[in-house]
């Protein structure tokens, strides 16, 4: 019994797991990059950047139903080939592994801004991605309950940094509604698209959901969740900060830490930065687990015993990906092309399927 | 499931026809004879008593019975069988019950003790001596008599010293498993109620049994944990450690998987929300699986005095908790790294305090809490007296001139008395080994690392805690997998009339607690 429940996942779990992949780095960098699009109407860009995600969701949840049983490699081999499957399995890992170099990079950024300004990034990185192999070792199961765990918790983080400097807000911040025009609008929202960037990993996961018909009510609960967070994050960004300041600050949502004096504490960072590697452990976790499980199906090995070894490999590619960019200007560079490959995964690649899937009419369907 | 560790390697053939070193033979009629095969067995063992004797009748019958010395009760043997035996047996009348059934018509007309059994066989005989019964054995008779009257000295029923509660019951188990099972015999009145002895131990012959509750615990779990105790091999078990080593799942945990409690009345509702106990003879620590790592910080105390304040001090226990294994790491963390992230005027103090101290944060911190550490383990064993002398000296004397001879700062001996305390404001001494094992490496942690260092801890920390299982029971449960439900039991206990389901995070076959729907309505308006 042990080990059908260490290979599957609720349709809860799917809910907290796509909520970790993610929110993690990008809500940080959020009311810049939007509001250098939308201005004062970056909130409302938040909410609707939020469709392109909807839109994968949709596109992926179809998909599933249409092969449920079988997972993305198999998938993906039964509709193009060996070859291209292949081909295309890789293009998947790589565009995991390459986000997720950056999302690292970010963490340990941060976390030598705030922590340790004297210890080499390439450190801190290394104990991310040591904690992430750790963790990952232990299976779906884990990680799966860890997701949910640190769901909670990183929520009431969130809502403390959300709701605390509230009490400094000036409403005259975001006013006024609608200056930059449908034009500004759309392309925040755009912007924002690329920042949703997690739920591709509905393709791999999609097959692990025990009941498959809640998983759009998951996905959507999940969704919702993210953007409610973003379009509060930049909300009280802008609210507190003002959006002339936001372009000046690289995470202007961790400056909202420093803003509130807070007696005894001093500081909320502390409570915040304690739970710093919860908050990018699960990114991590989930990405590369997805890319360890469609790299052992890709070769059709035992995933119980070699998920460990792709876990350590996918984890050194990440590392060095992660050490390649100069500084963390070239990183969010990297992190606009990050986001344009979201687009290809989580947009692309479902319409893809779909079309390939319509091509070949149902023998698909039978063969698997 | 994972292996049970310490199996003896399978080829190992000899070792296990050892115990079949005892002949198996039938034994002969002839008393003498009987002797004879009995000899090489209790010849080197001067506690055994055989005490020979006749039974009246013509020709008097010759008989014998053979005993460990204080293991069976005296009195018992003299009032209930030597006595009958010797004085009110008419062999005549006996044998108009019939010659066949001799031995059946001794014991049921002369012995009035109750439990008797028979037995014809050497290797049964010898194991029976030697498992504390009584053997009557005659001559002329192939069958002897076994009869069951442990007594002896025994500690008398006492408080359980480390569980103390005010308002609960002070029964505490003592080492004898018919005892300790009668205790939660008389609390626990359900004929559902199994109670299933087996045998640990090739020499020791332990008996453990194993108790739960037929239609609520799930029955996978009670195989599964019957296969493992079956499992176990080896020469002796000295106390119920031995087993919770060799049934838990993750020996290589610091955390207890397996609950301990020396309480009849914690025991009970373990059994009612379908755990399944385990009680060793001789020990007076009762296990209970599958544990939880939430039931390692409530205490039976709990449970007795009302909600509200039980509650208060549970959520208390989890600050305890937390304070105890991140307390020093965080001062190590903050002091040497983050100073900016405490507030300005403590900062000046803690500095101010540590000006004349040579050595940095850490190694003060590091050296105050290895000294404790070893303060605590000295006074442990120590008798009464002396114990109290170690803490008088460790606590005042050493503190102070510590202090004095600035080798420490008095805010790390502070840090450092207040997470010893937390610690030990933990229910269960398993669980405070646990947190004393965990604050040292905290402590490293953030002093390579700082506040970061704490992060990894902590997840580290987390993600083993919600790797484990116990008895195939995810260890963390109500929080990772959560289960809302579960929670009224967990940080906060709520009312008893508003638990109507056992918890969800144990496998069990039947949910329903209780059927009282609202607590202020049972008492007031009815």
């Amino acid at each position: 019994m042990q080990d059908k429940a260490g290979s599957l996942i609720s349709s809860k779990q799917l809910i907290f797991m796509i909520v970790g992949t993610q929110v993690a780095t990008e809500i940080f960098a959020l009311p810049r990059v939007v509001s250098a699009k939308a201005g004062e109407d970056a909130w409302i860009a938040v909410i609707l950047g939020a469709l392109v995600p909807f839109i994968s969701l949709f596109l992926i949840e179809r998909l599933g139903k249409r092969m449920p049983e079988m997972g993305f490699t198999q998938m993906t081999q039964a509709l193009f080939g060996k070859i291209i499957g292949s081909f295309l399995v890789v293009i998947f890992v790589a565009y995991a592994i390459f986000f997720e170099s950056i999302v690292v990079r970010i963490l340990a950024e941060v976390a030598r801004l705030y922590l340790l300004p004297k210890t080499p990034v390439a450190v801190i990185i290394f104990i991310f991605i040591f904690i992430t192999i750790y963790i990952g070792t232990k299976g779906l199961r884990v990680i799966a309950r860890l997701n949910e765990l640190l769901f909670y918790i990183i929520l009431l983080n969130l809502l403390l940094l959300i709701l605390i400097p509230l009490g400094m807000a000036d409403y005259t911040n975001i006013l006024p509604v609608g200056e930059v025009g449908l034009d500004g609008l759309v392309r925040g929202a755009l912007t924002t698209g690329f920042q949703y960037q997690g739920i591709e990993i509905l393709l791999v996961f999609y097959t692990l959901v025990t009941k498959k018909n809640e998983v759009l009510k998951a996905g959507t609960t999940a969704l919702a969740i993210t953007t409610l967070l973003y379009a509060g994050v930049v909300l009280v960004c802008e609210l507190v900060l003002g959006i002339t300041s936001i372009q000046k600050l690289i995470w202007p949502a961790l400056t909202l830490l420093k803003t509130p004096q807070i007696p005894v504490f001093e500081r909320l960072e502390f409570i915040f930065l304690f739970f710093w590697m919860g908050m990018g452990v699960r990114p991590l976790l989930n990405m590369s687990f997805a890319s360890s499980l469609s790299l052992s199906q890709l070769f059709k090995i035992d995933q119980k015993k070699y998920l460990p070894y792709f876990m350590i490999l996918i984890g050194l590619g990440m590392y060095i990906l992660a050490l390649l960019p100069h500084d963390i200007f070239v990183t969010y560079k990297l992190a606009d092309y990050a986001g344009y490959a979201f687009l290809v995964i989580g947009l692309g690649y479902p319409l893809l399927y779909h079309m390939m899937a319509f091509l070949r009419g149902k023998k698909v369907g039978e063969s698997g | 499931m994972k292996k049970i560790t310490g199996k003896p390697p399978t080829d190992d053939q000899a070792w296990k026809e050892d115990k079949q070193k005892i002949p198996d033979t039938k034994l002969p009629a002839a008393l003498t004879e009987k002797m004879q095969m009995l000899k090489p067995y209790l010849e080197k063992s001067h506690d055994i008593i055989s005490r020979p004797f006749y039974l009246e009748g013509k020709p008097p019958l010759e008989a014998v019975s053979i005993y460990i010395n204080k293991v069976i009760d005296d009195e018992d043997l003299n009032q209930h069988i030597l006595r009958p035996l010797m004085l009110n047996c008419k062999r005549d009348s006996i044998k108009e019950l019939g010659s066949k059934n001799l031995i059946d018509a001794i014991y049921q007309t002369s012995i009035t003790l109750t439990k008797i059994s028979k037995a014809n066989t050497l290797p049964s005989l010898v194991q029976n001596i030697f498992d504390g019964m009584t053997v009557l054995m005659f001559d002329g008779l192939e069958e002897v008599l076994v009869i069951d009257m442990h007594g002896g000295e025994f500690r008398a029923i006492d408080t359980p010293p480390a569980e103390q509660t005010m308002r609960g019951s002070r029964e505490g188990f003592i080492e004898r498993l018919d005892i300790n099972i009668a205790l939660i015999r008389r609390r626990l009145r359900d004929p559902k109620l199994v109670v299933e002895k087996t045998m640990v131990g090739r020499r020791s012959r332990t008996q453990v049994a194993v108790l739960y509750i037929e239609d609520i615990a799930d029955p996978q779990i009670v195989t599964e944990v019957k296969k493992r105790i079956n499992e176990i091999d080896i020469d002796g078990i000295s106390a119920s450690g031995f087993i919770e080593q060799f049934i838990e799942d993750n020996p290589y945990s610091i955390f207890p998987q397996v609950y301990a409690t020396e309480r009849p009345d914690r025991m009970e509702p373990l059994l009612l929300e379908g755990r399944i106990g385990i009680i060793v003879d001789n020990t007076p620590l009762a296990l209970a699986v599958p544990a939880l790592f939430v039931q390692f910080i409530q205490a039976s105390e709990d449970y007795y005095e009302r909600t509200l304040f039980s509650s208060y001090i549970r959520l208390m226990r989890y600050a305890a908790l937390i304070i105890a294994i991140f307390l020093p790491a965080m001062y190590i963390a903050l002091l040497s790294y983050q100073p900016e992230l405490l507030p300005y005027d403590l900062l000046i103090n803690f500095s101010k305090s540590r000006m004349a101290v040579p050595f940095p944060v850490v190694i003060e911190a590091f050296v105050m809490e290895i000294i404790i550490q070893l303060v605590i383990e000295a006074g442990l064993r120590l008798p009464n007296q002396i114990a109290q002398t170690v803490g008088v000296v460790s606590g005042i004397i050493l503190g102070q001139a510590a202090i004095s001879a600035k080798i420490a700062s008095p805010s790390v001996i502070l840090v450092i008395s207040l997470s010893i305390i937390c610690t030990y404001a933990l229910p269960s001494t398993s669980m405070v080994l646990a947190v004393r094992f965990l604050r040292l490496p905290m402590m490293f942690l953030a002093a390579t690392f700082g506040v970061f260092g704490l992060s990894c801890g902590w997840i580290i920390i987390q993600a083993h805690l919600i790797s484990l299982d116990s008895m195939g029971v995810p260890y963390f449960a109500p929080l990772a997998p959560i289960r809302f439900g579960d929670l009224k039991d967990a940080f906060y206990r709520t009312f008893f009339w508003k638990m109507n389901q056992r918890p969800m995070s144990i496998p069990m076959q039947d949910r329903k607690r209780q059927g009282n729907t609202g607590g202020g309505s049972n008492n007031s308006a009815g």
